[in-house]
C-alpha cells in the first residue's frame, strides 16, 4: 500500500479545488472554536463550578472516549461510507481480550486491537467486495458483533484486577494527564499530520470527493476503503481498555449507545456523509463542544434519558445548520 | 426453470417451513402457527412502512423506537384527557382500564405526525434520511422511558384492545388480517394507481421527477408518514399481543424490518421492489424467529443468524450489478 507503508509524505502544490475546499473547511473550524469558547464562557458564567480544573479535566477525560471513536468514524465518513458499528466492536474486542487475561497485558491488548482490525476488516470486505452499502453491511455487522459479544462472554462479566498495567490504561495518569486524553490528543494530532500532508490522507479526500475520478487516477480505492474501516475498528477497540480499565469491568454491552455520540461528534466538526468534506481538527473541536454540553446537561441535573433527545435533537439541528450553510456557500 | 428463479422466494420460505416440521414437533400446531403469523404480522407491518420509503431511496430507522413511543405517549394522553372528563384510566400507576379508542386513536395519529417530522426534516431542511431518522431513533426511545417514568403500563384488563393482538378471525388472528389488508392496500396503491407511479419515479430518479413537474418534497413528508403509521399499527399490534406497553419494546425491529425488506428485493438505490416480495419475506423472518425459539436457540445466536442473513440478502443482489 504506497501511501501508508512508506508514509510518503510531500509538500503537496495546493490547486485551486483544494484550495477553496481548505477556504470552507477553514471557515467551519472557525465557527466550530468561536461556539466552543462562546459555550464555555457562558457556561462559566452561568455555574461556578464549570471552569474548575477538575471539571475540565473531567470533561476531557470522558470525551476522549467517544472522541477517539469519532476520529476512527471520521476517516469513514471521508471516504463517503458510515460506521455504525463501533460500539459493538468496542465490546466484541473488549470481551475478546478478557477472555485472555490470564495470559498478561501483552497478549490482551494485542487480542483486543486485533480483533477491533478483524471486525473493522469484515466491514470494509462487505462494503468494497460485497458491494453491500456500508449503512447496511454496518448496521448489520452491529447485530452480530453485539450477539457474539454476549456468545464469547457467556453473558457474564470479567474483571481485570489482576492487570494492573490495565487498570493504568484506564485510570493512569502522564504527568498528572489522564492517559485517554493524550490518546484522543495524539491521535487527533497523528490524524491531521495525516490527511494533510501525506498521499494516503490526499487519497482519501478524493475518493470522498469523487469516486470515479479517483479510481480511475489509479487511486486503489479499494484498499483505501478497507483502510479506513481498520481505522475505525482499531480506534474502537481501544476505548474498551479505557472504560475497563477505569471501573474494573469487561463486560458484553459497554460499548452499546457510542456510536450515536461518535456519529453526531464527527458530523458536527464538519464531515459530510456523501464524503469529501470534513477535517480532524474540526471533529477534536466539535467534541470538546459536545463535552461541554453533556457535562453541563449532567450538572444542571438533567438525566440520562433526556440527555439522549438532546444528542438526538442535536445531531438532527447539527447537520441540518451545515446543510443550510453548505448552500449559501454553494454556487450553484 | 424460469418459474423457479422467479419464485425463489417463495420456495425457499416453503422449504424452510418444511425444515420446521422436522426441527421441532410443536411446529405445526395451531397454536404455534398462530403465533408465528402474529409475530409476522407485527414485523411486516413495520416492513411495510420501510418498504416505501426504501423505494424512493431513503431510509426509516427510527420505526422500533416509534413502536414504543407512539403508544407509551398515546396512552399518556388518553389518561390526560380522560382525566378532564373525571375519568379513571389508569389505576394504581400500571394498568390501564379504560380508553381503547383514545388509545388507538392517539397511537396512530402520533404515529403518523412524527412520520411527517420525518419527512419535513428530510425535504424541508434536507437532512440526509439516515441522520434524521437516527436522531429519531434515539430521541424517541429516550422520550418514551421518561415520560412512562421507566416503567410498562399493564393492558391487561382492556378486553377489547386485547382482541387485536391476540383474536382469531376464522382461526386465523386479527393481526394477520390487519397485516394483509395494509400489505394489499400497499401493493394494490403501488401497482395500479398514479401513486404508485409517482413513488417509484420518484425513487428510480429524483431530479428528473422533480423536472417532470412532480413534487417531491410533499410525496415523500406523506411517505414518511405512511411509515410512521405503520410503525404506530406495529405497536398497536405488539402492545395488544403482550398486554403491556413497555418503553424498552422493539428494540432493534427496525433491523428486523429493514432485513425483511432487503430479503423481499427491494434495494437502497430507489425504485425496485414488490410489496408482495415484503409480504412473503416477513413471513419468512416470522418463521425463522418462531423456528429460533422452539429449538431454543438463545437470543444472541440469533442475533448473530439474523445480522448474517441481512448480509447474505443483500450481497448477491449488488454483486450483480456492475457497480464502479
Amino acid at each position: 500500500m504506497k501511501g501508508l507503508k512508506g508514509l510518503k509524505t510531500m509538500k503537496i502544490p495546493d490547486n485551486k479545488f483544494l484550495e477553496s475546499v481548505k477556504r470552507v473547511e477553514f471557515g467551519t473550524n472557525a465557527m466550530l472554536l468561536s461556539i466552543l469558547i462562546g459555550l464555555f464562557v457562558v457556561a462559566g458564567f452561568l455555574s461556578s463550578g464549570f471552569l474548575r480544573i477538575e471539571n475540565l479535566f473531567n470533561i476531557a477525560r470522558i470525551i476522549s472516549l467517544t472522541g477517539i471513536m469519532a476520529v476512527g468514524i471520521t476517516y469513514v465518513m471521508l471516504v463517503g461510507e458510515i460506521d455504525l458499528s463501533v460500539g459493538a466492536t468496542m465490546s466484541l474486542s473488549a470481551v475478546m481480550g478478557g477472555r485472555f487475561l490470564h495470559l498478561g497485558i501483552g497478549p490482551v491488548l494485542v487480542i483486543t486491537f486485533g480483533t477491533g482490525l478483524l471486525l473493522g476488516f469484515i466491514n470494509g470486505i462487505g462494503v468494497v467486495k460485497g458491494k453491500v452499502p456500508s449503512l447496511i453491511m454496518t448496521l448489520a455487522t452491529l447485530t452480530v458483533y453485539s450477539g457474539l459479544a454476549n456468545i464469547v462472554s457467556g453473558g457474564k462479566a470479567v474483571y481485570p484486577y489482576k492487570l494492573p498495567a490495565y487498570l493504568w490504561i484506564g485510570n493512569g495518569n502522564v504527568f498528572g494527564v489522564p492517559f485517554p486524553i493524550l490518546v484522543f490528543g495524539a491521535l487527533t494530532f497523528l490524524s491531521i499530520f495525516i490527511l494533510n500532508y501525506t498521499e494516503f490522507g490526499r487519497w482519501i479526500y478524493y475518493t470522498g470527493a469523487n469516486r470515479t475520478a479517483s479510481r480511475f487516477s489509479g487511486g486503489r480505492t479499494n484498499r483505501k476503503i478497507i483502510t479506513t474501516f481498520l481505522i475505525s475498528g482499531v480506534c474502537a477497540s481501544m476505548v474498551g481498555p479505557m472504560i475497563s480499565g477505569q471501573i474494573n469491568r469487561i463486560w458484553s454491552t459497554q460499548g452499546a449507545g457510542y456510536e450515536l455520540g461518535a456519529i453526531s461528534i464527527a458530523v458536527l466538526g464538519g464531515a459530510s456523509l456523501t464524503g469529501g468534506k470534513g477535517t480532524m481538527t474540526g471533529t477534536f473541536i466539535a467534541a470538546l463542544i459536545f463535552g461541554g454540553l453533556m457535562n453541563i446537561l449532567n450538572l444542571s441535573g438533567v438525566g440520562t434519558y433526556l440527555q439522549d433527545v438532546v444528542k438526538g435533537v442535536l445531531l438532527i439541528f447539527v447537520v441540518g445548520m451545515m446543510h443550510l450553510r453548505e448552500k449559501r456557500l454553494k454556487v450553484v | 426453470m424460469k418459474l423457479v428463479k422467479k419464485n425463489s422466494l417463495l420456495i425457499g420460505g416453503i422449504i424452510l417451513f418444511i425444515f420446521g416440521i422436522f426441527a421441532d414437533p410443536a411446529f405445526l400446531t395451531l397454536f404455534n402457527i398462530q403465533n408465528l403469523l402474529r409475530t409476522s404480522s407485527i414485523l411486516g407491518t413495520l416492513a411495510i412502512g420501510v418498504t416505501i420509503v426504501m423505494l424512493i431511496k431513503e431510509i426509516d430507522l427510527s420505526v422500533g423506537s416509534l413502536m414504543a413511543f407512539t403508544i407509551i405517549l398515546a396512552i399518556e394522553l388518553a389518561a390526560r384527557m380522560e382525566a378532564v372528563f373525571g375519568v379513571v384510566a389508569i389505576q394504581g400507576g400500571h394498568y390501564m382500564i379504560h380508553g381503547t379508542g383514545l388509545l388507538i386513536f392517539f397511537t396512530l395519529l402520533i404515529g403518523l405526525l412524527i412520520g411527517l417530522l420525518n419527512g419535513i426534516l428530510v425535504t424541508k431542511l434536507k437532512i440526509n434520511s439516515l441522520i434524521t431518522t437516527l436522531g429519531v431513533l434515539y430521541a424517541a426511545r429516550a422520550l418514551a422511558y421518561i415520560i412512562s417514568g421507566g416503567h410498562s403500563i399493564y393492558l391487561t384488563k382492556m378486553k377489547q384492545f386485547l382482541w387485536l393482538g391476540n383474536g382469531n378471525i376464522l382461526g386465523f388472528p386479527t393481526s394477520f388480517f390487519i397485516f394483509l389488508i395494509v400489505g394489499g392496500i400497499t401493493a394494490f396503491f403501488l401497482k395500479y394507481t398514479i401513486v404508485g407511479r409517482r413513488i417509484y419515479a420518484i425513487g428510480g430518479n429524483e431530479k428528473a421527477a422533480i423536472f417532470a413537474g412532480i413534487n417531491t418534497n410533499a410525496w415523500k413528508m406523506g411517505i414518511f408518514a405512511v411509515s410512521g403509521f405503520c410503525a404506530a399499527l406495529a405497536a398497536l399490534m405488539y402492545s395488544s399481543y403482550l398486554a403491556s406497553a413497555d418503553p424498552q419494546q422493539a428494540i432493534g425491529y427496525e433491523l428486523s424490518a429493514i432485513t425483511i425488506v432487503v430479503l423481499g428485493g427491494t434495494t437502497l438505490e430507489g425504485g425496485i421492489g414488490k410489496v408482495y416480495n415484503t409480504l412473503i419475506a416477513a413471513l419468512i423472518i416470522g418463521v425463522l424467529n418462531n423456528i429460533m425459539e422452539l429449538v431454543g436457540l438463545r437470543i444472541w445466536y440469533q442475533q448473530v443468524i439474523m445480522g448474517c442473513i441481512i448480509i447474505a440478502a443483500v450481497m448477491p443482489r449488488y454483486l450483480y450489478k456492475k457497480r464502479i
